[in-house]
């Protein structure tokens, strides 16, 4: 039964839980029960043919987009999800430069990293930043002068390439201490895409009002709609006599 | 009286508003906020049902809802501009005065407390106090609080650890100009915040105006034919309290929508509130 779910699941529906940190019995609950009332519905659509085949068809044609809407709101919840780690990692990395900075102007080296870490860590809010960094540290203590907890971090806590390059230059940085322009390079690169995800918001704040006219517009046309047809009842009932 | 009604608030609103930043936002404001909320449900129900009983309902609902939600928005709305305004002019005038060599960093901030107002001008007092003290660790120790104070506003908080620095380390032209860059995210902060309420005062112009329309409408279709038809023939009919019910079920859960996003200002984030 499991493997039958598993198989007519969306394509990416495993993979989204999975980069949400969902665990695998969870979906599979979740397929089951969107199946479930699949079948409910697809039951129900027998009866309700026998008494009229359109209505029988109308419950098909709920049942499936029932089914349909359970994957397209999870998916919408996961864009949600990508997008706030995505913020989160930008605060994290704007935190860290200062830190960096001063670590370099004072001449210190590698394990006050550990400690920047440590700061950045305190000021985060409970997520999956705070937990991935956690789990950075962790293994930057099992895995000393190892390149794999930060490229583990980067691909946790953002798929994009350009997180990648951050944390893989922020480990040659704390490796070798070279020079503090790469820092400051590396403050731009995040502070551009800080605004640039803040535009974000601010389009997707403002297009949310874009609906509102169309869906106002279109309330009273099922008044005029229902009106009229109660009119007319109204009318003949009058001329029938009741 | 005053005080119960201010309970409404959220403590934290409450508090902000103690600490008042002159806000002209007094009781008449709020109360004719709130009426023009009552009216609206009021008209939204009245011209679709005529039921006297729904409508006073509706009266209730909306003057519950202009106090209860929307006042707090407007509150919180100024209280944030208001203290998004004082860190601002706060960031821009300590980089300003620290860039002439002649003033050292306590008095710059000192000058600065003096033209601030309201909580934050207290929060710099604070600082100055501690300052003053010359204890380091004191000193980042309030630095960190006012840090988390606003935590949310993270351009302030990356120019407060600067300035820590600064504190601690004396200035440099390295640091100057890390200080001069904070203070233009922060004033790039301040363009993107107008631009998204602009662009809102837009979105809610072309509603006033579809509203009118809609209004115009219902008004038009009760009284079209003869306002008996209307009512006898649908207003108060079966099919009248469905359609006529979902209409309005309908007509509230958009308008309550569009508050909501209305009164979001926040553009760090998406907030799930």
């Amino acid at each position: 039964m499991k493997d039958f779910l598993r198989n007519i699941a969306e394509k990416d529906l495993y993979y989204i839980a999975e980069d949400m940190g969902v665990r695998e019995e969870s979906i599979d609950r979740f397929m089951k029960k969107r199946f479930m009332t699949l079948m409910v519905f697809l039951f129900l659509s027998i009866p309700a043919a026998i008494f009229k085949v359109p209505v029988g068809i109308g419950v098909i044609v709920v049942g499936v987009f029932i089914y349909r809407n359970a994957y397209t709101s999870y998916k919408k919840q996961y864009e949600g999800f990508l997008f706030q780690r995505e913020f989160e990692f930008n605060s994290l990395m704007k935190m860290m430069i200062p830190y960096l900075k001063q670590g370099a102007d004072q001449g210190e080296e590698g394990n006050s990293f550990y400690t920047v870490l440590g700061k950045c860590h305190r000021r985060l809010d409970k997520g999956i930043i705070k937990d991935n960094l956690e789990r950075l540290m962790v293994d930057m203590v099992d895995q000393p002068n190892s390149i794999l907890p930060f490229r583990r971090f980067a691909a946790d806590s953002s798929g994009s390439d350009d997180a990648d390059l951050i944390m893989l230059t922020i480990y040659e940085y704390q490796a070798n201490s070279s020079d503090i322009s790469i820092i400051d390079e590396l403050g731009h690169l995040i502070t551009e895409r800080m605004m640039r995800s803040i535009d974000v918001i601010i389009k997707g704040k403002v297009s949310r009002f874009g609906t509102f006219p169309t869906v106002v517009t279109m309330y009273p046309l099922m008044i005029i709609f229902a009106y009229t047809i109660g009119v007319a009842i109204y009318e003949m009932a009058g001329f029938g006599g009741g | 009286m005053a005080k119960t009604k201010r309970k409404k608030f959220s403590t934290g609103e409450l508090l902000a508003w103690s600490a008042s930043y002159g806000i002209d936002y007094n009781k008449k404001d709020m109360l004719i906020e709130t009426v023009k909320h009552g009216i609206s449900w009021l008209i939204i129900v009245t011209l679709t049902r005529y039921i006297w009983w729904m409508s006073a309902l509706a009266l209730a609902g909306g003057l519950y809802y202009g106090w209860n939600i929307i006042v707090p928005y407007i509150v919180r709305r100024k209280y944030e501009n208001a203290a998004f305004i004082e860190r601002n002019r706060f960031i821009n005038n300590i980089t300003q005065i620290l860039m002439n060599d002649s003033k050292s960093l306590l008095e710059a901030v000192a000058d600065v407390k003096e033209r601030s107002t309201g909580e934050f001008k207290q929060d710099l007092t604070k600082l100055l106090t501690v300052m003053m003290s010359a204890n380091d660790e004191e000193n980042s120790r309030a630095f960190k609080e006012l840090s988390d104070k606003y935590h949310h506003d993270d351009r302030f908080t990356m120019f407060l650890e600067q300035l820590e620095t600064i504190a601690l380390e004396g200035r440099t032209p390295g640091m100057m100009e890390s200080l001069k860059e904070v203070k233009t995210y922060h004033n790039d902060i301040k363009m993107r915040r107008m631009d998204y309420e602009q662009a809102k005062k837009y979105a809610a112009e072309d509603m006033r105006i579809i509203i009118l329309v809609v209004l115009i409408m219902m008004i038009a279709i009760a009284l079209g034919f003869s306002f008996e038809r209307y009512a006898y023939g649908f207003a108060w009919t079966l099919l009248g309290t469905i359609i006529g019910n979902l209409f309005i079920a309908l007509n509230l859960n958009s308008y309550t929508k569009f508050f909501k996003y209305y009164y979001d200002d926040d553009i760090m984030g998406v907030s799930k509130q």
